[in-house]
């Protein structure tokens, strides 16, 4: 996955060529912020971290106890 | 560049599949967890949920006029304080981009490609709908109304057929368990998917006439909770209590219908118009997130995080949802408390900001 990952950032980077020229350079942190965020999400997948790592954990702790509320008073 | 002008027969269709898309997929599932012989009530219930999105809907149309979502909050809250919500929300459009891939991805993983990875399924999914996104709002419209004409043709025939196998047995005692089962059964369909339809204010800026956006999401309301019921009706009709152990009942529904010998496999329609429906509902809700990220990044176009979001969507719904099993989780265990604070208390809490404001005006 990381290595489709790489490519397609190489990809992207080439189709958004003239946008990044014009640019500012906050809009360039933004782009490189994602383009990191997924590339580390897929290092995750590819490399069999993922089944360690509980992403969407924080949602549960939040959220889990007041649904788990709803279903009670229902 | 020209204002993008969405029709309200535009926005109506997005929406009705921006629900539809992965509600046909995974609310069956959901709802056979608690009920079985009811489903079909806890869908017809869709009702209360799309009057409460509306509600949503109306106050922060006429608080914030013409200001998208997070827009509107950034109005609202202040640069900063707005911000910080825009933010909750752009992470909340992103799980459900995330989520709604992986549903997607699954989907097509079990019934038509078991041999291929789910990232490279995944990756086909987010590829398609990022360039449309890329392409820009109109281009998002109109796969739903290109989508719409060939649905309006096969679901009813879909729906015809299947009545032919109906056994309404397996729909009675009606309510023999009483009304816990169903409204238990009816959170994630009509808490969470409703509420989704709120992802309509995003694109107010982009109607032609957003005053009529809550009409148009009870026309929504309306259609979802007829096709909803109809299909509960069915599925159960069809499958009985069965459908407790069925990853997809509605899939099973459809591959029971043969006439005669030739007339058989009608699943494969079935197959093609889920996934047409639920790249529709992502790319609306890509191109929602690349909008809010305009607004709370200050960037000059939706263009220049269309292609690299989209990326991350697609490493997202691999690594945060490990299975399928991991999204119905979220979406009974998790998404109806998140989504209730999120598109109800946060959106009424920025209306009533203003309507503070404009009383310390007087």
């Amino acid at each position: 996955m990381i290595w489709l990952a790489l490519v397609t950032v190489i990809c992207i980077a080439a189709v958004d060529t003239n946008s990044l020229r014009q640019a500012s350079r906050h809009e360039i942190t933004v782009y490189a912020a994602l383009v990191v965020l997924a590339l580390a999400m897929s290092s995750l997948v590819s490399w069999h971290l993922w089944s360690d790592v509980h992403l969407i954990a924080p949602f549960d702790a939040m959220f889990g106890s007041m649904t788990k509320w709803l279903y009670e008073i229902l | 560049m020209s204002k993008v002008q969405i029709s309200r027969y535009q926005i109506t269709l997005a929406l009705i599949w921006s629900v539809l898309g992965t509600g046909i997929v995974t609310a069956p599932f959901i709802i056979n967890q608690f009920v079985i012989r009811d489903a079909w009530i806890a869908l017809l219930l869709f009702t209360v949920g799309g009057l409460l999105s509306t509600t949503v809907a109306i106050l922060f149309v006429r608080a914030l006029p013409n200001r998208s979502l997070i827009g509107g909050l950034i109005d609202a809250l202040g640069p900063w304080l707005g911000r910080v919500f825009g933010l909750w929300f752009l992470v909340w459009m992103y799980l459900v981009s995330c989520k709604t891939l992986r549903e997607g991805t699954s989907f097509v993983g079990i019934t038509i490609l078991p041999q291929t990875p789910l990232y490279i399924i995944a990756f086909a999914g987010a590829i398609a709908c990022s360039y449309a996104v890329y392409m820009g709002a109109e281009v998002v419209m109109r796969n739903g109304e290109f989508i719409t004409p060939l649905a309006a043709i096969v679901a009813p025939a879909l729906i015809a057929l299947s009545m032919m196998h109906l056994d309404v047995h397996n729909l009675m005692p009606v309510l023999a368990d009483g009304w816990q089962p169903v409204l238990r059964g009816a959170v994630t369909p009509d808490i969470t998917y409703a509420l989704e339809l709120l992802i309509g204010l995003q694109f107010v800026p982009m109607l032609r006439n957003s005053r009529a956006l809550p009409k148009d999401m009870i026309i929504v309301t309306g259609i979802i909770t007829v096709v909803g019921t109809l299909l509960g009706v069915i599925t159960i009709g069809v499958v009985g209590q069965s459908a407790n152990y069925l990853s997809f009942p509605v899939l099973e529904v459809v591959r029971e219908i043969r006439v005669g010998r030739n007339i058989e496999r009608l699943d494969t329609l079935y197959i093609l118009g889920v996934m047409s429906t639920i790249l529709i509902k992502l790319s609306v809700f890509h191109y929602a997130w690349c909008e809010g990220m305009k607004d709370v990044f200050k960037l000059s176009s939706h263009r220049i995080v269309a292609l690299s979001g989209g990326l991350l969507v697609w490493a997202g719904s691999i690594a945060l949802f490990r299975s399928q099993l991991e999204v119905n989780n979220f979406m009974i265990s998790v998404a109806p408390a998140y989504f209730v604070v999120t598109l109800v208390g946060i959106p009424l809490l920025a209306v009533l900001v203003m309507a503070f404001r404009k009383r310390s005006n007087r």
